[in-house]
């Protein structure tokens, strides 16, 4: 019998409800236990999963990769069922996802949202209280319970200023699906499929990671962050206000001013050497392989063997030499309440992909493991003008079309999370929480390209933003504006002999992913498509495409640039296919990225001239915009 | 219609339920607002109601007060119905539970354990997690459900083995009980009744904890505590896994090394100069009124002088000058992780009085207090014989009868915890937590005595225990040994001329509570008594009488010592009565304390010699008994 996207869709979904609760079913027990799983069940349950730990991450691939190779959709329901009640809670719900991601036979099967599968890793506490009392105190079971979500300190701490962003719900949620998209230990030789160009797109997707921040740091007024760089000094506090429901234990909170300490597993002192032959391998110019032999960081291949390096996944040129700093990091830091687990708890928020986006420092650690890929990238020359120009070709006019021109309106918005798939609240009405995010206007760019030769030429248009003004007021110069580019869009357009207008709209960015499906959806068949992958549920949430900015109206940079398509390609790639929606972040189906220039592109190097101005060509157009922010919260539209 | 005392406790019982959830009846909507409650609901609900916070208390005290002067027991539960669901929860039941124990016509009236109204108090999060879902899975609704306590760290934190002391569910009940018996601002003249010699039980009950805390740790290896003596010393870490039901978040784990934080409400300054005016009264001799009255602080009223200074409770003779440093103290300590209240942060365990208990720095916070009160001690002469002495009496042995002649052995044992009354889970069978605590076989005290007078002789007879050795194994001077003794018994027994043999069963100490009943007991009109009162729920818990002692049979100093009771009594009380039951920590109910030497006679004062043996006179004897504690542990017996 073979089953349609839909039936498939509808027998995956019950695998992630309930999923910190222990089945009632005990499905286990209706089958043997499948040899293949032997040797799982090493992370105990109650445990918190980290994809960052390396003995975790060696369980949950092994479970992946036994269900990726099970051979029929059948076998596979049947092993996660035989799973579920005896692995790790949070290690089944990773494996089985990265496994529906990627098997052949779950094409066109969507993942329901993990916000809505652990919605304790997205909720605070005190608001899922509520919720649990609310129910308890409504008499109807059929009406829908809804409760607000509870903040998690206030401006006594000047970092909570950025809380709405940094607890973004999409934000973490785009985390979390990133790594599944990219698991560390990727093995394509054990999977058969290749992901390309997974080193630099870590290094890339992170550097615009900490690009937004500090665009959203400056729209509220604050300054750029400070990188992490001194492993013995103190770190900055935070709260979470999360609890686990797999063991009921909060993540702890950091207060102010305590500092990294060694863990069994690693010590302050690895990270230090770590970090130290990085730094000699980017200025040496060659790394090392496990058997002394050197392999050149030049321009094309440095950086994805740098990022393989860093992180450090399966790719790594040599881990034993080279560590695994990205990973400890995250590690040693949610672990500093208590390294040596005298107390037994849960690690922080840094040590989960779908939480660690909460916590200031993961912003200042990922701009101190940025500032080793930019100290790389400083290595090579300039960009030069061949590398830079797209002869015959030249943009006239850039325009930023919304309700006033060149202006982008944002404003808080009122959305609602569903709790019913994660908890049993033994009723029919859904319990929600309604929390409010950032959101923008919708808008579009008008760009009038001339095209003074006289053939068709396929381009490729970039589109950035940053901000004008540091945080004292002083113009930014292209030295600190390129680490604050942030990539709005990149797509194919042809450009035809004369005059060309190219109008774009902001919902079908490259970087945004276009809606994600709630799970009553799923269930309910909406936005099944068969020819649906793995990549298109990951990508940056559309309501965090625009940075904040502030009352005043707050100038950006509006930067396009047209490339030669006929030099960016990789193949005949890009041009058509699905799931290229959310590409600049998440790469595409089509296994090779679908853009030679390095990611960042052209802001990725160094830029010999002080001032945009002096640099541009005639093919690129620096346009200044504002963007202006509303105090009041619009009602969700749909 | 005058209802019976069975009557009442039913009708009480139900206030005391679910406590943490909002009523689904509303009975406040029922009635009007009673204009006394005008003024309260400062406190919001959801926040950690604290004893030891000035704010809380009078707000606490306001309430208590209304409800102690309610003409009649139908408006008393009237007012309790209306003030529930909107003064804050915690300070409801403590209000609630004292106006229960001082309402002339609540006489006989039992409260319900805190263990059971509050759970949350005393039972790890993760337990209850693990509760939740075993409720969850199991479908027959009528089945009991047990659930074992999870643990709260390891002994890589040394203090650990001290946790299932101080973790105890018997002794933070007593603590919670013993501030409900004495708030610190009860005012006789509102309430007419006298609690007295309060400050100096203040003081002693006190240091009757750190004593048997300090027996513990020698019991276990461990030395006596350092105390607490230098503000900006950095604390040792604790973490309780205890999360308040009340709002869904935790109290906070401190990490090591934390230091005290100035708040808002008060400084370190405050507390040092606090410190400092204490001391300077201590030994010049006198403290200073409001308007500046000097008041000795002679033999008989000192230590009750500044114990209601040090608490400060309203007896305080100036807390305009010397301040709140007891209470204070508490709040900071407590708030250490987040004093400016940026991360929205619940307190920790020591603002909480059912739950300090739990944490290290609980018992170093009161030896430092009492080292103050042993500072003044320090200033009074030393006992001379006269007033040590009886004469003609002389005790000639003193045998401990267990199951091996002066030996008492110790054990773990379980028993279960009722979560049913404090949660709704949907069922009619009972969600349990079955736990271990330290207990005791049950003894018998002989005690031969000589009365080589022609007359019988009335006689309180007093009993201590405190280790022989010290943590390096050195015998323990008077000097420290006094510090470390604890009182076991304290009774009166009349002496009749020639050889008497005393009988004393372990179970009738005056220090202990005989028993407790549960909240299904009370709802089954169990040990319901139309005489007991107030002191009868107040009581250290029998299975901590004796301490842990260790493997080996640890030696501890048995002391006996039989006094004159003609010179003791302090009117015709002590000697019938009911609730004379846990006098010695809890006072009775007879208005005056039934002793009317010093409390802790007598080792409250400094001893001039440096051997016990040296000093004891022939109506005092001292044995060397072992304890001996067995690694199994007994199933409980009811």
């Amino acid at each position: 019998m073979v089953l349609g996207a839909l039936e498939k869709q509808l027998r995956v979904l019950p695998l992630f409800e309930y999923a910190s609760i222990p089945t009632k079913e005990k499905f286990a027990l209706k089958a043997h236990r499948d040899p293949k799983l032997q040797g799982l069940g090493v992370l105990g349950r109650g445990q918190l999963f980290s994809l960052f730990h390396a003995e975790h991450l060696a369980e949950a691939t092994k479970l992946y990769e036994v269900l990726i190779g099970a051979k029929t959709f059948e076998e596979f329901l049947d092993l996660c069922h035989q799973v579920r009640d005896f692995v790790n809670e949070g290690l089944y719900v990773y494996a089985v996802s990265v496994a529906i991601l990627h098997r052949p036979d779950c094409k066109g099967v969507s993942l329901p949202p993990i916000q809505e599968i652990f919605p304790d890793k997205f909720v605070t506490v005190q608001t899922l209280y509520d919720a649990f009392k609310e129910f308890w105190q409504n008499p109807h079971k059929e009406e829908d319970v809804i409760v607000d979500m509870q903040t998690t300190g206030n401006i006594l701490d000047p970092e909570y200023n950025l809380a709405y962003y940094r607890e973004d719900i999409g934000i973490n949620a785009h985390h979390w699906h990133w790594h599944l998209v990219y698991p560390a230990t990727w093995r394509p030789e054990v999977i058969g499929k290749v992901k390309d160009r997974k080193g630099e797109l870590f290094y890339y997707m992170h550097q615009q990671m900490c690009a937004r921040y500090d665009c959203e740091r400056l729209s509220n007024g604050m300054p750029r962050m400070e990188p992490f760089h001194n492993f013995h000094e103190p770190l900055e506090g935070y709260s979470s206000h999360l609890s686990s429901s797999i063991n009921g234990l909060p993540y702890p909170s950091r207060p102010d001013g305590m500092t990294l300490q060694d863990l069994k597993e690693v010590s302050v002192q690895d990270l230090e050497r770590w970090r130290d032959r990085i730094s000699d391998a980017i200025h040496i110019g060659h790394v090392e392989d496990e058997n002394g032999s050197h392999v050149p960081l030049d321009d094309t291949r440095g950086i994805d063997i740098l990022g393989a390096m860093v992180e450090a996944s399966y790719e790594s040129i040599n881990q034993a030499f080279y560590g695994s700093i990205h990973n400890w990091g995250h590690v040693i830091s949610a672990r500093v309440l208590d390294p040596d687990g005298r107390y037994h708890l849960n690690p922080g928020v840094m040590s989960d992909t779908a939480t660690s986006l909460r916590d200031p420092i993961f912003y200042r650690w990922h701009r101190f493991i940025d500032n080793m890929f930019q100290d790389y990238k400083e290595t090579l020359p300039h960009y030069n003008h061949s590398d830079l120009e797209f002869p015959g070709i030249e943009i006239t006019k850039v325009l930023l079309n919304a309700e006033h021109t060149n202006n982008i309106n944002t404003f808080k918005e009122f959305s609602m999370l569903d709790l019913s798939h994660a908890y049993e609240f033994g009723r029919d009405g859904a319990v929600k929480v309604r929390f409010s995010h950032l959101n923008h206007e919708d808008f579009h760019y008008k760009i009038q390209v001339e095209n003074h030769t006289s053939k068709t030429k396929p381009a490729t248009v970039r589109i950035f933003m940053a901000p004008k003004y540091d945080e004292l007021g002083n113009e930014l110069d292209t030295k600190n504006l390129r680490r604050l580019m942030i990539e709005m869009d990149k797509f194919h357009a042809e450009i035809h002999p004369g005059h060309n207008t190219i109008v774009r709209h902001s919902k079908d960015s490259s970087v945004t992913i276009s809606s994600a499906r709630s799970f009553g959806q799923l269930a309910h068949g909406e936005g099944i498509n068969e020819h649906a992958n793995e990549y298109c549920s990951c990508g940056w949430p559309d309501h965090l495409l625009v940075p904040r900015g502030d009352e005043k109206g707050m100038p950006f940079h509006l930067f396009v640039m047209l490339t030669d398509w006929l030099h960016d390609q990789v193949g005949d790639h890009g041009k058509t296919g699905m799931c290229t929606d959310a590409v600049s972040y998440c790469g595409a189906k089509d296994q090779l990225y679908p853009d030679r220039r390095p990611m960042g592109f052209p802001f990725d190097r160094h830029i010999e001239l002080e001032h945009l101005k002096d640099w541009v060509l005639p093919n690129m157009k620096d346009t200044l915009i504002t963007v202006t922010h509303h105090e009041e919260i619009h009602n969700h539209n749909h | 219609m005058v209802l019976s005392v069975l009557q009442k406790q039913l009708r009480v019982l139900p206030l005391f339920e679910h406590a943490t959830i909002p009523t689904k009846e509303k009975f406040a909507l029922k009635a009007y607002l009673d204009h006394n409650f005008q003024g309260l609901g400062v406190l919001g609900r959801g926040q950690l109601f604290s004893l030891f916070h000035a704010e809380h208390l009078v707000e606490a005290t306001k309430l208590y007060e209304v409800l102690i002067k309610a003409e009649t027991f139908e408006e008393f539960l009237d007012l309790c119905h209306q003030v529930r669901d909107f003064v804050n929860e915690g300070l409801y039941v403590y209000a609630l539970s004292v106006a229960l124990l001082h309402r002339p016509d609540c006489k006989g009236v039992t409260l319900p354990p805190i263990q059971e109204i509050f759970p949350d108090k005393f039972v790890p999060v993760q337990t209850f997690n693990h509760a939740l879902k075993e409720a969850f899975r199991e479908p027959d609704k009528e089945k009991e459900i047990i659930v074992d306590m999870e643990t709260t760290g390891n002994i890589r934190d040394p203090e650990y083995n001290l946790s299932y002391y101080r973790e105890d569910i018997g002794i933070n009940a007593h603590h919670w009980h013993w501030h409900l018996v004495y708030p610190a601002t009860w005012r006789p003249e509102v309430t007419g009744k006298v609690k007295d010699r309060k400050g100096e039980l203040f003081y002693y009950m006190h240091q009757q904890m750190c004593a048997r805390y300090d027996c513990e740790r020698l019991s276990n290896g461990m030395p006596r505590m350092e105390p607490f003596h230098d503000f900006h010393s950095p604390l040792e870490g604790y973490s309780s896994h205890l999360t308040s039901l009340m709002n869904g978040m935790p109290y906070p784990s401190r990490p090591n090394d934390l230091t005290l934080q100035d708040l808002k409400e008060v400084s370190l300054q405050d507390m040092e100069r606090w410190r400092s005016r204490i001391s300077d009264a201590i030994h010049i001799g006198h403290v200073q009124d409001e308007n500046n009255h000097e008041y000795l602080l002679d033999e008989t009223h000192g230590i009750d002088i500044l114990g209601a200074l040090v608490e400060a409770s309203h007896e305080s003779i100036n807390q305009h000058f010397y301040g709140s440093i007891h209470n204070w103290g508490h709040v900071i300590t407590a708030r250490v992780l987040d004093p400016d209240g940026r991360f929205h942060l619940n307190p920790g365990v020591m603002s909480d009085t059912a739950t300090s208990l739990r944490d290290p720095i609980f018992y170093r916070w009161h030896r430092f207090l009492d080292n103050m009160f042993q500072d003044y001690k320090e200033t009074l002469p030393h006992y001379r014989k006269d007033e040590l002495e009886f004469p003609g009496v002389e005790v000639t042995k003193v045998l401990v009868s267990a199951e091996h002649a002066n030996n008492i052995n110790t054990f773990k044992e379980s028993a279960v915890l009722n979560l049913s009354h404090a949660y709704e889970f949907g069922r009619t069978g009972d969600v349990k937590v079955r736990y271990n605590h330290l207990s005791h076989e049950p003894f018998d005290y002989k005690i031969e005595v000589e009365n080589h007078s022609s007359r019988t002789k009335p006689a309180t007879v007093r009993i201590f225990m405190a280790p022989k050795y010290d943590e390096l194994g050195n015998e323990l001077h008077t000097k420290d040994l006094r510090r470390l003794m604890i009182e076991m018994d304290k009774f009166h027994h009349d002496l009749h001329p020639g050889h008497n043999n005393i009988v004393r069963h372990s179970k009738d100490s005056s220090v202990t509570l005989s028993s407790e009943r549960t909240f299904n007991e009370l709802a089954h009109g169990e040990g319901i008594n139309e005489h007991a009162n107030e002191y009868c729920s107040c009581g250290w818990p029998d299975h901590l009488l004796v301490p842990r002692g260790d493997e080996k049979g640890m030696p501890f100093h048995l002391f006996v010592m039989v006094t004159d009771w003609l010179h003791d009594q302090v009117g015709d009380h002590g000697k019938t009565g009911i609730c004379v039951d846990a006098v010695s920590y809890c006072g009775a109910k007879d208005q005056l304390y039934p002793d009317r030497r010093p409390m802790g006679f007598p080792f409250d004062r400094s001893i001039e010699r440096d051997h016990l043996e040296e000093w004891v006179l022939p109506n005092m004897r001292n044995t060397v008994i072992t304890v001996t504690y067995h690694e199994d542990v007994h199933k409980e017996h009811h």
